[in-house]
């Protein structure tokens, strides 16, 4: 037992939750610790894990068509069932003994008379417990910056993986089910949509009606489809191993100036805001292309954010799938646009702040998403829209873009650990020589 | 006579490109990871978005 416990300890340290090698007192209960045998973190930066799914990629060529369903899933079980039997028993149980109960019932309800009330209730009880369970676990795990390897911002360690993008996959599966008349489901799709390995911790989030409409389509995957797949896996290491390590060490140095001047904060805003894009440009590019070898396209993830000449065009062009789903979810069947300008932004810049919620219950994120929001709501009453493609050339359209850019680049800085970071950089702007 | 068209040209000269810009990531990913490998204190990446 003794032997386990330390295992478990040095993985949850090599998982990257404590970046600064502070344990905080790391205590796990024995039966967690029993349900630990971990071999590989579902990180796309672990090697083995990396193999692993490059294995089944592989072998998914000699499987036959109509077996191709239970294979994913199978694969996906395996895989989880390596880096997290936690996750795996928490993720496939919801799955299976509450999302599969609740559109089976959706289903039924739907097809009685004035059964819309009741399905109604159904979906606001399930996206309820969904909800209430995400915040246990929000509010119990831990978050680390790994740029910040000086600082700690670590609370108490729960080891599930990827609960909050579980989060919208299963409100996105609940939704689909009621708004629209669903076929039966497979118990195997529901299981195979919410572990699929190159998603599951971190996005894209892929819709419950295209990840279906994909496996509908099931096929072997071509020679073409597998080089771009070989492609976009490379680029993604290359944003990730090559440029955001670079931008990593720029920050870390930037940091570490004790009396910062104007022009050092501003390349320390710069480099925060390109490190998190290809941060996580790297990770949706990797995540795509394991995707595109498992015979899955995954949904893009970014679409030249850096051009964005309004907020809410920067918002549906950056972390796309999230912003899809926020306005899938919640800003469409709040009214939308429909309500007009002012109301809308203010909606949207509420929005802003569930999201920055989503990332994290501390200061610093809801900071964030109340800077973003506030943005939102400043682009509404100034009534500035995004520019046309016929406009977008010239000193006007640059400096929309470098307004636009400004902004979220300063949003960034909501991502150090804590208001006392933040508060020498402020001094720093005041410095210009 | 064969003759080719411009846009498989293109398509030559664009896939040419992609090689060689695949050859150039993997090059610079390779010489990262050794460079980090042979530090007697490696720091290895990590995704931020990576289990939130």
């Amino acid at each position: 037992m003794q032997r386990l416990r330390r295992h478990v300890r040095t993985r949850s340290l090599q998982l990257g939750h404590n970046a600064a090698g502070r344990t905080s007192g790391l205590c796990l209960p024995a039966p967690y610790v029993l349900l630990l045998p971990i071999i590989v973190t579902p990180s796309l930066l672990d090697p083995r894990f990396i193999l692993l799914l490059a294995i089944a990629a592989l072998l998914r060529r000699f499987v036959p068509d109509r077996w191709l369903l239970p294979y994913g899933a199978a694969v996906s079980v395996v895989l989880m069932g390596l880096a997290s039997p936690r996750t795996l028993l928490l993720l496939g149980g919801m799955a299976l003994l509450v999302l599969y109960p609740l559109a089976w019932l959706l289903r039924r309800v739907k097809a009685r008379q004035a059964g819309d009330k009741t399905a109604r209730l159904l979906l606001g009880a399930g996206v309820a417990f969904i909800v209430v369970l995400w915040v246990v676990f929000k509010a119990n795990r831990s978050f680390s910056l790994p740029f910040m390897s000086h600082y700690a911002i670590t609370q108490q360690f729960v080891a599930v993986f990827g609960f909050s993008y579980f989060l919208f996959k299963a409100i996105n599966f609940l939704y689909l089910h009621y708004l629209a008349d669903m076929p039966e489901s497979n118990p195997l799709r529901i299981l195979y949509y919410v572990l699929f390995p190159s998603t599951v911790t971190s996005g894209p989030i892929q819709k419950y009606g295209d990840f279906c409409r994909e496996l509908a389509q099931a096929r072997h995957v071509d020679a073409a489809t597998a080089a771009q797949g070989i492609y976009r896996i490379t680029k993604g290491y290359f944003f990730k191993i090559c440029v955001a390590f670079g931008l990593k060490w720029a920050s870390d140095s930037l940091l570490a100036v004790a009396l910062p001047n104007a022009y050092q904060v501003m390349a320390l805003v710069v480099a925060l805001y390109t490190f998190l894009y290809f941060d996580f440009a790297g990770y949706s590019h990797i995540a795509i292309g394991f995707g595109l070898l498992m015979g899955v396209k995954v949904t893009e993830n970014f679409r030249q954010p850096f051009l964005a000449t309004s907020m809410t065009e920067f918002w549906r062009n950056w972390h796309i799938t999230v912003g899809d789903w926020f306005r899938d979810h919640v800003f469409i069947p709040q009214g939308g646009m429909r309500l007009g300008g002012l109301r809308a932004a203010l909606l949207a810049g509420a929005i802003m702040f569930a999201c920055g919620l989503w990332h994290g219950f501390t200061v610093m994120f809801v900071s964030w998403g109340l800077w973003h929001g506030a943005n939102i709501l400043l682009d509404g009453v100034l009534g500035v829209r995004p520019m046309p493609p016929a406009h977008r050339h010239g000193p006007r359209y640059w400096g929309r873009v470098l307004w636009t850019n400004s902004r979220v680049a300063l949003g960034a800085l909501f991502f150090l650990p804590t208001v006392a970071s933040i508060e020498p950089l402020l001094g720093g702007l005041l410095r210009w020589w | 006579m064969v003759v080719e068209k411009p846009c498989s040209v293109r398509n030559e000269r664009a896939l040419l490109w992609r090689i060689f810009l695949w050859a150039s990531m993997v090059a610079a990913i390779s010489w990262t990871l050794v460079y980090q490998a042979g530090k007697s204190d490696p720091d290895l990446p990590e995704f931020v978005y990576v289990n939130f």
